[in-house]
């Protein structure tokens, strides 16, 4: 009874005319995934941020100054006191009073409270390209005075800006899951989509090929060809060698995925009536079968791109991914490799975190694509 | 033991009285059942009939409260323990089923002990991963203190009570190397581990071939009379009613809309409903509006398809140093002629090959030996089994199919007109200009309105997907469709009306129909010619009516006869168990 | 079974085959070879370079042959044993694998057994009762082992522990032990310290095995098969763990196939940040240094046990699958 009845009149309310498109289904279903819309949202401000990373980034991401060495967190205040006592909406960060504990040889870090360093919205700031060829002279969020320091996610152990240096890692981490998946992508479509509706002995080969690649651990497997990676070459070839790497294990998931839907759909009536139609084969999977699977195909690469900034994470965290000076979360964390690093300057984790919120949205995302992806399954 | 209704009713074992089920949807409920109220006397058997969405099986469920995600939300079912066959009404205490907890002890104690219940699909109703004799022993334990040898015992005795041959080795078999007919077996020994009072059985036969449905149904008739067992049977066969009720419920929309003995039912049904009922069934007993003879042409013209020694085999290997070539033959030297404008029909039961066959003629399979000449438009010959058979795409116009299943033949992401116009665009038929029109007038021809064109097939029902079907397959003005089962995924009322559409679409435009399906009916009341196949091979081919009333060939003569027929008197009269004289 | 059995055995022969190609191109792929690298890196220090044994090693591992004539050399080796001389550590492979392989596995098969006690329990509460107040909580912890990658987890740990109790996890052995003999004491100072990697460890993989059996046991539950057995009179969580649970937990073991590279790679990654003496922080000495042979030795021994896993699990499957068993 609860299964497809035969003729009974379409079950629950439904919309009279059932003239919406099959986008218009997906989406209306993708709708109702509360967590995957919120989700999306976030993804889009990360990849945003991305792209705007130097006008974000208050502080250059390189610039260091040992006088800061793991200076904590300011803090915004938003109010200040005006002469005559009256709050006014005039932001400012406190600068700090540095002590030096002449037996440990360390910097103690107090807030100054004398100090007060007014934050302007879109201040001047030093020339700067944006994405690399717009030139700037304003960011998102300046300090007033030369030199004042700026450090609202604190300095690491050169006394750089984590904040800054966080923003512009964005850039590659998010780019290395998205290059990835397009590369993965490309491989595994053509490769998934010509094994499984051709079959036969291709079929063999390449079902071998994608099982063989799925039983070896990929971490040593990585780990080993990134070590084999030439010192000397430049930092955008090594960038794209690592996402080569990772795609090299990536694309058999998405292999498998167009395999099996070719497979499915190969013996779907639908499509045997447009053969007899007397549609070509050219016509059956573009105007057939590829509409079919393809909200498929994007769940699937969308599940796979937080798995690649994961994996790159781990390998540049290990030194065997990106390298200094490139930054990315994980080149970000080896400096938190050191324990005492961490407990003296817990700031040193805020990429993590950064990454965390960026892989589970991702998920989010991927699961209702996923779940939207076929709105006639019952 | 008599079979009642005798003078003194029997005592009612179940009173359902005003039942309230309920689904959960994503947005409100489903009200599958609205205020039933049936009672099931000792001994006897009520069918319950409806069409799909009728809520019968949810009704049966409910009795055990087996209606998960759904919930009882009202009524009650009264059940008396130690109502017989034979004694007055009021007798005992009654307990009510719905009253019970659905996961504590007391509706446990009775379920399988005292009502055992047998599902639809014998496939998935067994555990994949247990043996029968495991599965079986089990139900045996649950309510009887028996060790595991006196339950292994009787475990095969009751395989042999369901006739398993060689109960003591098929105990240890899995359910995935019995057939479906083995595995409705082993389910029946299940509920009959504990002699319950009442069997409820929902649809145990749709599953299955006819001629094991008619085993099935004379194993649980017998079974019924030996232990006395009250069976709540639940169909939408109409021939199966027959076959089987002393009473019958026939449901509509959640309710019961007419409750009675059979006979009477039969004799003068009181609602619309039952009539339509009552008549599809018996609809497929006759011959449908064919034209007389042989429309567009006569007997001694040259055939339009002249298949001759059509032989395919399915080979796959197994092992994988040795490797065995295993063949099954689908097709195994199969000849006949379609004469133009003839319907010819093709029935056998499932694995007998005539699927291969339709798919064979559309060059979807290729055929070890044989060919099939077909004559085109233009006088010439071409075999369409060959390999070049249809390298010619044009064939593909004068030749269509129509599918089984309107579900999946239709592509759920274009609308209507994308889906019927595809032929014409591909073919060229018809300027692009004009597409539209024609799309409307191909509409119109299978009853339904041109303004549907832009909607996607989600919005329409099956009986309406299969008529999209018809037209898509009509689009390039075929000279044979072949249509492979264009009705068994429908319900029984729809099925004549597709039937009839098919019947008038080719009286009108003189085309030649192979029509496959397992219905010896359906294929009577729609072909002037049938074939009968099994195991790959054509046994027996000829005019339908002759066929259906002279079988030659004995696997004919036993499809006939396992055909339920949707007459009480009719069935009775063939019945020895029913008609015995005790 | 038996041809089921061959058909594996075979297939994996293959595989080993492929992995070993695979290893020795890792070793072959940086430019140089590793004994030049090492020569130059002795003549910057000052150190002397005995010319006649580095042509002796070079004739020993054939590294003027071309590539091929080199892999025979070293598969054949490997072979016999001799997975050939670690510059870095200047000692054999073999023997530097042989002194922390006992560790590595104990450490691999205790995560395996914590992660399936975790996870089967979990999983199949949660899927009974979906949407109750602990599926919520098992849904919650299996995005965070998504989400979060081993060395994180690990790193958190450590950081924790510091703060909370001012103790440095890391190692397997306190000081003291960590050369004495096995005794009591010395295992409980191991368990002291392995929960730490274990726990690490077992957490992605249950998180993902938890996913998947809830998701196989719901469609399992929905089946008729379960209707039947309610319909027998039996209860509820007997018949659930008796039929539906028992057919779930079958694509469940298969999917150890893929576990265990997982597992595997989870504990590389644990094994580095906490500094274990198991394989992990050799492997990514060896391959910082580029001491290839040390490198590939490691990661086709860890493909190699991965493959014998995969085997075992496959062989487990096919006993339990009456339907691979007697099909």
């Amino acid at each position: 009874m609860l299964t497809r009845s035969g003729d009974a009149a379409p079950r629950g309310p439904r919309r009279p005319t059932g003239t919406e498109s099959p986008w218009a289904l997906v989406w209306g279903r993708f709708r109702h995934h509360r967590l995957a819309l919120v989700s999306g949202v976030i993804l889009a401000l990360l990849y945003l941020s991305a792209i705007f990373a130097e006008f974000l980034a208050p502080g250059d991401p390189q610039a260091y100054n040992a006088r800061y060495t793991f200076a904590p967190p300011q803090s915004i205040h938003l109010l200040d006191r005006d002469e005559d006592g009256s709050l006014v909406f005039r932001p400012y960060v406190h600068g700090y009073a540095v002590t030096v504990d002449p037996e440990a040889m360390r910097r103690t870090f107090a807030i100054d409270p004398d100090k007060k360093h007014p934050l302007r919205l879109l201040g001047r700031s030093e020339p700067y390209l944006l994405m690399g060829f717009i030139p700037m002279q304003r960011k998102l969020l300046t300090i007033e005075g030369q030199g004042t320091p700026l450090l609202l996610l604190g300095a690491d152990r050169l006394g750089r800006d984590v904040l800054s240096r966080l923003i512009i890692g964005t850039r590659v981490s998010l780019s290395v899951g998205l290059v990835g998946v397009v590369l993965s992508l490309a491989i595994g479509l053509v490769v998934g989509g010509l094994s499984g509706y051709h079959g036969g002995l291709l079929d063999l080969v390449v079902q071998r090929v994608i099982e063989f690649l799925r039983s070896v651990p990929t971490i040593p497997l990585w780990m080993g060809l990134a070590a084999a990676l030439p010192r000397d070459w430049p930092p955008l070839t090594i960038y794209f060698a690592i996402t080569v790497i990772l795609s090299l294990v990536g694309w058999t998931e998405l292999a498998r995925v167009v395999r099996g839907r070719f497979l499915a759909l190969k013996t779907e009536d639908y499509v045997t009536a447009a053969r007899l139609d007397g549609a070509s084969d050219l016509s059956l999977v573009f105007r057939h079968m590829m509409p079919a699977f393809s909200s498929h195909i994007i769940a699937a690469a969308s599940l796979a791109i937080p798995a690649m900034i994961l994996a790159e994470t781990s390998l540049s965290f290990l030194g065997l991914g990106l390298q200094a000076p490139i930054i990315s979360w994980g080149v970000l964390l080896q400096e938190a490799q050191n324990l005492r690093s961490v407990a003296t300057a817990p700031w040193l984790l805020w990429p993590a975190a950064a990454m965390i919120v960026a892989v589970l949205a991702m998920n989010f995302l991927g699961d209702g694509l996923r779940d939207a992806a076929d709105p006639y399954a019952t | 033991m008599t079979a009642p209704p005798g003078p003194a009713p029997a005592a009612e074992v179940l009173a359902i009285v005003d039942l309230e089920t309920h689904f959960p949807l994503n947005r409100g409920t489903l009200k599958a059942v609205e205020g039933v109220s049936l009672t099931l006397r000792a001994g006897e058997t009520l069918c319950v009939v409806g069409e799909s969405g009728s809520g019968k099986s949810v009704t049966a469920r409910s009795i055990l409260n087996i209606v998960k995600p759904g919930r009882i939300v009202g009524g009650h079912i009264w059940f008396r323990p130690d109502a017989v066959i034979g004694a007055g009404n009021g007798n005992g205490p009654a307990i009510d089923l719905c009253a019970l907890d659905p996961d504590g002890p007391r509706l446990r104690a009775i379920r399988g002990a005292r009502i055992a219940m047998i599902f639809q699909e014998p496939m998935s109703a067994l555990s994949p991963m247990h043996t029968i004799g495991q599965q079986i022993i089990e139900a045996v334990r649950l309510h009887r203190a028996m060790d595991k040898q006196e339950a292994r015992a009787r475990a095969i005795e009751l395989l042999r009570q369901v006739q398993f041959r060689e109960p003591e080795t098929a105990i240890d078999r899995y359910p995935f190397q019995l057939s479906g007919g083995m595995r409705q077996r082993a389910l029946i020994a299940m509920a009959l581990s504990c002699q319950p009072q009442v069997l409820i059985a929902d649809e145990p036969t749709t599953a299955l071939d006819v001629t094991t449905q008619a085993e099935i149904l004379s194993l649980i008739r017998s079974l019924q009379q030996r232990y006395g067992m009250a069976v709540l049977l639940v169909t939408h066969d109409m021939g199966v009613v027959a076959e089987m009720a002393d009473r019958v419920a026939v449901m509509q929309g959640g309710r019961v809309i007419e409750h009675g003995p059979v006979d009477a039912v039969f004799r003068a049904p009181r609602e619309a409903h039952t009539r339509r009922l009552i008549e599809a069934a018996r609809l497929l007993e006759r011959r449908g509006n064919r034209a007389a003879g042989t429309p567009a042409g006569g007997p001694g013209q040259a055939p339009i398809l002249s298949v001759r020694g059509l032989c395919l085999a399915f080979r796959g290997t197994t092992g994988f140093l040795r490797r065995r070539a295993t063949a099954v033959h689908a097709l195994r030297d199969v000849s006949f002629d379609v004469a133009p404008g003839e319907a010819l029909g093709i029935v056998g039961e499932s694995g007998s090959g005539k699927t291969t066959l339709a798919r064979a003629l559309l060059g979807i399979h290729r055929v070890d030996a044989g060919q099939a000449r077909f004559r085109r438009a233009d006088g010439s010959l071409v075999d369409l089994c060959a390999r070049q058979g249809y390298a010619d795409r044009s064939l593909y116009a004068e030749i269509r199919m129509i599918f089984q299943d309107p579900f999946a033949a239709l592509n759920p992401r274009q609308t209507v007109e994308q889906i019927i116009a595809e032929p014409l665009r591909i073919h060229r038929l018809c300027q692009r200009s004009g597409i539209g029109d024609r799309v409307a007038a191909l509409l119109r021809d299978v009853d339904l309105s041109a303004d549907v064109m832009d909607r996607y097939p989600h919005a329409f029902s099956g009986g309406q997907r299969q008529r999209i079907g018809i037209a898509r397959a009509m689009a390039t003005n075929p000279r044979l469709v072949v249509a492979d089962e264009p009705t068994s995924a429908l319900d029984g009322s729809l099925r004549a009306q597709i039937l009839d559409l098919l019947l008038e679409l080719r009286n009108r435009l003189g085309l030649s129909i192979i029509l496959i399906s397992h219905d010896i009916g359906v294929v009577r009341y729609f072909c002037e010619r049938m074939a009968v196949m099994r195991q790959g091979e054509l046994v027996e081919i000829g005019a339908s009516d002759q066929i259906c009333d002279a079988p030659r060939h004995p696997y004919t003569a036993e499809l006939l006869a396992a055909v339920p027929r949707a007459g009480p008197r009719h069935a009775r009269l063939r019945d020895p168990d029913a008609a015995g004289p005790d | 079974m038996a041809r089921y059995l061959a058909r594996r055995l075979l297939l994996m022969a293959a595989t080993m085959a492929a992995l070993s190609i695979v290893c020795f191109a890792i070793i072959q792929l940086p430019p140089g070879d590793f004994l030049s690298a090492r020569l130059a890196e002795m003549a910057g220090t000052g150190d002397t370079v005995d010319v006649a044994n580095v042509a002796w090693l070079r004739a020993q591992y054939g590294l003027d042959e071309p590539f091929i004539v080199q892999y025979w050399l070293w598969i054949s080796g490997v072979v016999g044993g001799d997975l050939g001389f670690s510059f870095e550590l200047r000692m054999p492979v073999a023997e530097v694998i042989g002194e922390r392989l006992g560790i590595s596995l104990t450490v691999e098969i205790l995560a395996i057994i914590v992660l399936w006690a975790i996870a089967v329990p979990v999983g199949v509460y949660s899927a009974v009762r979906q949407y109750s107040i602990g599926d919520m909580a098992a849904t919650l912890f299996g995005f965070i082992g998504l989400a979060i990658p081993n060395f994180l987890l690990a790193l958190l740990l450590m950081y924790l522990s510091y703060i909370a109790f001012g103790v440095t996890i890391g190692g397997l052995f306190s000081p003291e032990y960590v050369d004495a003999r096995w005794s009591a004491g010395r295992l409980l100072d191991f368990l002291g310290h392995v929960w730490a990697p274990v726990l690490v460890i077992a957490t992605g993989g249950a998180a993902q095995i938890i996913r998947i059996l809830r998701a196989n046991l719901l469609d399992e539950l929905s089946r008729p098969y379960v209707d039947t057995a309610r319909a027998k009179g039996m209860a509820e969580w007997r018949l659930i763990l008796r039929y539906p649970v028992r057919v779930a937990m079958n694509p469940l073991v298969s999917t150890v196939g893929w576990l265990l590279p997982t597992i595997i790679s989870s504990s590389i990654v644990t094994g580095i940040v906490l500094n274990l003496p198991t394989l992990s922080p050799i492997l990514l000495r060896s391959l910082l240094a580029q001491d290839m042979h040390l490198a590939g030795g490691l990661i086709l021994l860890i493909g190699v046990l991965t493959l014998l896993g995969t085997l075992l699990s496959d062989i487990l499957l096919a006993w339990l699958d009456p339907r691979i068993r007697l099909g």
